[in-house]
């Protein structure tokens, strides 16, 4: 099976080469997935019927990071694995013992300046007794500027990480272009926008990779935003979503806002993460936005 | 003259209604949607399943809702969440009231139409209790786009009419119950021990999530065993405070899906390994003791026979 998917974001862009290959194996010569078990029926009030000894499936990732950075992987919001890219930004990882079903995967890594990239997630249905193998998995890149604010005419240096050899296609809203970025073989992009072109306002500017010889893209890394002959934008309150300041955002933080869920928080409460004085699901959408696993 | 006003208010109304019918349809055409996939037509007295979908168009990763049907018509015998897009539930499906299944989740690092756009949500299983038209239709529903500004998408739904025709003869299916098919336990999963002022006081809680791929989890039982001797399954749920705040038991948890699969797992913490080694070593020093004791004894003894 190959699979051509557009993604679109919140703004409406959308991004044209977002390729994913998925092929499943069943343990038999035969590259076609294993025949489902006749299901028997399991009563819900119990007994009767022989157990069926359900088949573990498996599944692998390849893709494509920053060069020796390690690849965070994620299996429904829960850490699942750790895979460390090489020299050319490639990493694999197999994940098995799992039950036949779907399941939400997300990959993420920091790059060695410390910036996080988003996370990347699809969901994919495995089968029992099958392995499934998922290529074309590429991280989106990092992106910052050298600062918020500008003078008109100044120059915006905007960099990041990305996969070695491949190009950047940085986008600054408001402007019809595409602007590349080359990668350099340690992972590293860097391009020099100049600002006399726009007008006084604010901006926000994204990038996505582009594998050449794959013609494959990656998703849009993070919106930055920066203000030309304004004070730089007025950044909206997050609380740090790391309750428990374990540098990780996960299960955790999860359950201690879920505890508070449509109870009274006390003032300043480190779980009303927009500051508006309640806990709703704005609050759930940021820590899903900061998950780390 | 008047003619060529009335000419002129008619083309502007007519372009700005256009302007309006191309953002609404614009809209629409960028709008991620919530549905329903079910049975158009069913007898009194049957089970249906009734899948709630999801049609994604952009990168979300939160939402929330309810479900209205009629209960005069319908009657909610189970919901299903296993293999659900939402990994993460701030409120699990379930009945809220009478005719209204609310529901509330997450999905950590968001999800989009990467390799598929239509996506489940979970799965109702209703009985039809009596014939006529029954409407179900999504309310007060929200989602969050995954982006570091907080913003809402803009949805669209879908309802739905399940015509219920009066039986014939009896069809209930065994008494009204409903097929479950279940062929594998809840996955492995962490437990997460953790003391945190925001979380019961700052009191020591275990923190816990089983995915089960079909038909979810039903419940969870815990159990607290100091220093692994004796302990009791209790039901819970996450997260959960702990009875032994002194943190000297190992603590389990077992995850049971709807139709009595279980998957336990096990944390042994620092404290009970420290406390059962200086257990251990105390035994021993009173063993060598008592046997270097009988030792003495018995040299001493042969001594005076020998005298």
């Amino acid at each position: 099976m190959f699979f051509y998917a557009r993604a679109k974001t919140g703004s409406g862009d959308i991004n044209e080469n977002v390729h994913l290959e998925v092929r499943v194996y069943s343990p038999t010569p035969e590259p076609t997935p294993a025949s489902t078990p006749i299901p028997t029926q399991v009563p819900s009030s119990g007994g009767g019927g022989g157990p069926i000894t359900p088949t573990p499936a498996a599944v692998e990732f390849r893709g494509y990071a920053y060069p020796g950075v390690i690849v965070n992987i994620l299996k429904d919001g829960i850490s699942a694995g750790l895979a460390p890219a090489d020299g050319t930004g490639s990493f694999t990882h197999i994940l098995s013992g799992l039950s036949g079903g779907t399941y939400n995967f997300g990959f993420w890594a920091k790059d060695k300046a410390g910036r996080r990239s988003i996370t990347f997630t699809f969901q994919i249905t495995l089968s029992g007794g099958s392995t499934t193998k998922v290529s074309g998995i590429v991280l989106p890149p990092t992106i910052s500027l050298n600062k918020f604010s500008f003078a008109s005419g100044e120059n915006v240096i905007i960099s990041g990480a990305s996969i070695p050899n491949s190009q950047v296609k940085i986008h600054i809203e408001s402007t019809p272009q595409e602007f590349p970025a080359s990668v350099s073989q340690a992972g590293d992009y860097s391009y020099v926008f100049s600002t006399a072109t726009l007008g006084k306002g604010i901006y926000m500017v994204k990038s996505k990779t582009e594998i050449l010889n794959a013609n494959i893209d990656s998703v849009f890394s993070q919106l930055t935003t920066f203000g030309v002959g304004v004070a730089a934008p007025k950044k909206e309150y997050i609380a740090n979503p790391d309750i428990n300041n374990d540098e990780k955002i996960n299960l955790v933080e999860f359950s201690i806002m879920a505890y508070w869920w449509k109870k009274k928080l006390p003032q300043n409460s480190p779980v009303d993460l927009n500051g508006d004085g309640i806990l709703n699901l704005a609050d759930f959408s940021i820590l899903a936005f900061n998950w780390s696993g | 003259m008047v003619k060529r006003l009335k000419m002129k208010r008619f083309i502007i109304t007519l372009l700005f209604l256009s302007a309006v019918f191309m953002v609404f349809n614009t809209q629409e055409a960028f709008a991620s949607k919530f549905y329903f996939a079910a049975p158009d037509e069913i007898k009194e007295g049957d089970n249906f399943s009734l899948k709630t979908m999801f049609s994604m168009q952009n990168f979300i990763n939160a939402l929330e809702g309810e479900i209205k049907y009629n209960a005069n018509f319908l009657s909610v015998k189970s919901i299903s969440v296993g293999s659900s897009v939402v990994p993460l539930w701030i409120e699990p499906p379930q009945v809220s009231s009478s005719g209204i299944i609310r529901f509330s989740g997450i999905i950590p690092g968001g999800i989009g139409p990467t390799i598929s756009t239509e996506s489940r949500i979970f799965i109702i299983n209703f009985e039809a209790i009596k014939s006529g038209s029954a409407k179900i239709y999504f309310s007060n529903y929200k989602t969050y786009l995954h982006q570091q500004s907080v913003k809402e998408e803009i949805n669209i739904t879908d309802a739905i009419t399940i015509n219920i025709l009066p039986s014939d003869e009896t069809t209930a299916t065994g008494e009204g119950g409903v097929l479950l098919l279940d062929f594998y336990p809840p996955e492995p999963f962490p437990i997460y021990i953790t003391k945190d002022r925001e979380l019961y006081n700052g009191n020591y809680a275990a923190i816990f999530l089983a995915q089960d791929k079909e038909l979810g989890v039903d419940h969870y039982e815990i159990r607290e065993s100091f220093l692994g001797l004796s302990g009791k399954w209790e039901r819970g749920e996450s997260p959960y405070q702990l009875l032994d705040q002194n943190l000297f038991s190992i603590i389990e948890v077992k995850a049971v899906d709807k139709v009595g699969r279980e998957r336990i797992e096990k944390i042994v913490l620092p404290r009970v390994v420290y406390a059962l080694v200086i257990a251990l070593v105390i035994l021993t020093l009173i063993i060598i003791g008592s046997g270097y004791n009988l030792l003495v004894r018995v040299i001493k003894k042969s001594k005076l026979g020998r005298i």
